[in-house]
């Protein structure tokens, strides 16, 4: 038995910020940002808009698009870093906006842009476990809430978003086919909101802070060893894998990835310009996108990359279906 | 290593980053706006892989390893 991602929607907040705004506010330059960030605007949540909200939002559009029964969804995995409280869960709260049956299991977890490799074998192994029938991943999260807009490293990076992937059975061979993971807390402190959880102190001000040049370094160094490694364990070529749906970093980190480990610009989906860097959901909203094009064919190979904040990394290697 | 030979390895490393940009000894790359910051964190993250050294924004700084001519000094006393 395997698993395979049977949906995906996603819910953009309705504000948005572009490069013009950040050129006058913050002075960071305009074509650098749309040239080589690669942004050329990103969705920024309302003051009364908590991460449940953007969760819910593309569930609920998930669910209503694919008339999805949801007695059949029996888990509710939920990934953020900025939770609407420090307790109780935000998948409990959507579970209630939702209307999901009670006995469904609902938890957090608590991973950046390696949220949604970390999700997908997590919920699907329940699946395999034969007890559930399909699971709901959701990646919300409002990195806007923790970012100072002065800030030149961050600030024309990361947009708002949620995104909504309804795992289901499938036949052997198709689906999640492997997956690796990886963990370097060494460089906790290389993207983080220093003043935050039970480190918090009233007296500082609470935003993220991220060393850029150390994080550059990590992603363009793990992401080809870890890649290699997982084809390798398959007996495949990069020349095997029809399109690599990477973490939407950026666009010119990507390029670099694209350019180390000799893909073609096909081969590299490259798809954040209107959203920006959405954290966990770079990867379903790239992925919604492409399989909306209609090129996919089954059998396809497809491998799903994310790496960030932890520092954190994984891959899904996928056959779709 | 010489550092002619230095150089030509500077040299191999811009070219893949940002072909305009022609190196020699007088070269400011910070100074002159020559790369932009993606370039520039590129530039030494590949200095740092091929030199096998590490480069800490101190030093960057204190020895002004955005002139060529420094960095080339800076590596010719670390790579035998």
């Amino acid at each position: 038995m395997s698993y395979k991602i049977e949906f995906i929607a996603y819910y953009l907040p309705e504000r948005i910020i572009d490069n013009d705004y950040l050129e006058l506010e913050s002075g960071i330059d305009k074509k650098f940002t749309e040239d080589k960030v690669g942004i050329a605007q990103r969705h920024i949540a309302a003051e009364n808009e908590p991460t449940s909200q953007l969760a819910f939002k593309a569930a609920e559009k998930l669910i209503t698009e694919n008339n999805i029964n949801k007695e059949d969804i029996d888990m509710l995995l939920l990934c953020t870093q900025n939770p609407d409280y420090k307790l109780p869960t935000t998948a409990c709260l959507v579970q209630n906006m939702l209307e999901l049956k009670t006995s469904v299991m609902a938890f957090d977890i608590n991973l950046g842009c390696s949220g949604y490799v970390y999700s997908l074998p997590l919920a699907g192994n329940f699946l395999n476990s034969g007890k559930f029938k399909s699971a709901l991943l959701i990646m919300a999260d409002e990195y806007s809430k923790i970012i100072n807009y002065k800030d030149k490293n961050t600030a024309s990076i990361f947009g708002d978003a949620g995104s909504a992937t309804l795992l289901a059975k499938c036949e052997d061979g198709y689906g999640v086919i492997d997956y690796t993971f990886g963990t370097d807390g060494s460089g906790w402190d290389k993207l983080i909101v220093p003043n935050s959880g039970t480190m918090h102190s009233d007296d500082e001000i609470s935003e993220l802070y991220m060393d850029g040049r150390e994080i550059f370094k990590f992603s363009v160094q793990k992401v080809p060893a870890s890649i290699h490694e997982i084809l390798e364990k398959n007996n495949l070529q990069t020349s095997d894998i029809k399109h690599f749906v990477m973490h939407q970093a950026n666009k010119y980190m990507l390029g670099e990835l694209q350019k180390r480990m000799k893909l073609t610009q096909e081969q590299m989906i490259i798809d954040m310009k209107n959203y920006g860097n959405t954290v966990s959901s770079t990867i379903p909203i790239a992925l919604k996108n492409l399989i909306d094009k209609g090129t996919l064919q089954k059998g396809d190979l497809l491998l799903f990359t994310g790496f960030g904040v932890g520092l954190s990394w994984g891959n899904v290697l996928y056959r779709y279906i | 290593m010489k550092n002619s030979e230095i150089l030509a390895k500077l040299q191999k490393i811009m070219n893949e980053i940002n072909e305009d940009v022609k190196l020699s000894d007088n070269t400011a790359l910070i100074g002159e706006n020559l790369l932009d910051s993606l370039e520039l964190i590129n530039y030494l993250t590949q200095i740092e892989e091929i030199f096998g050294v590490e480069i800490s924004l101190e030093e960057l700084k204190e020895a002004e390893l955005g002139l060529v001519s420094n960095m080339i000094a800076y590596l010719s006393e670390r790579v035998y």
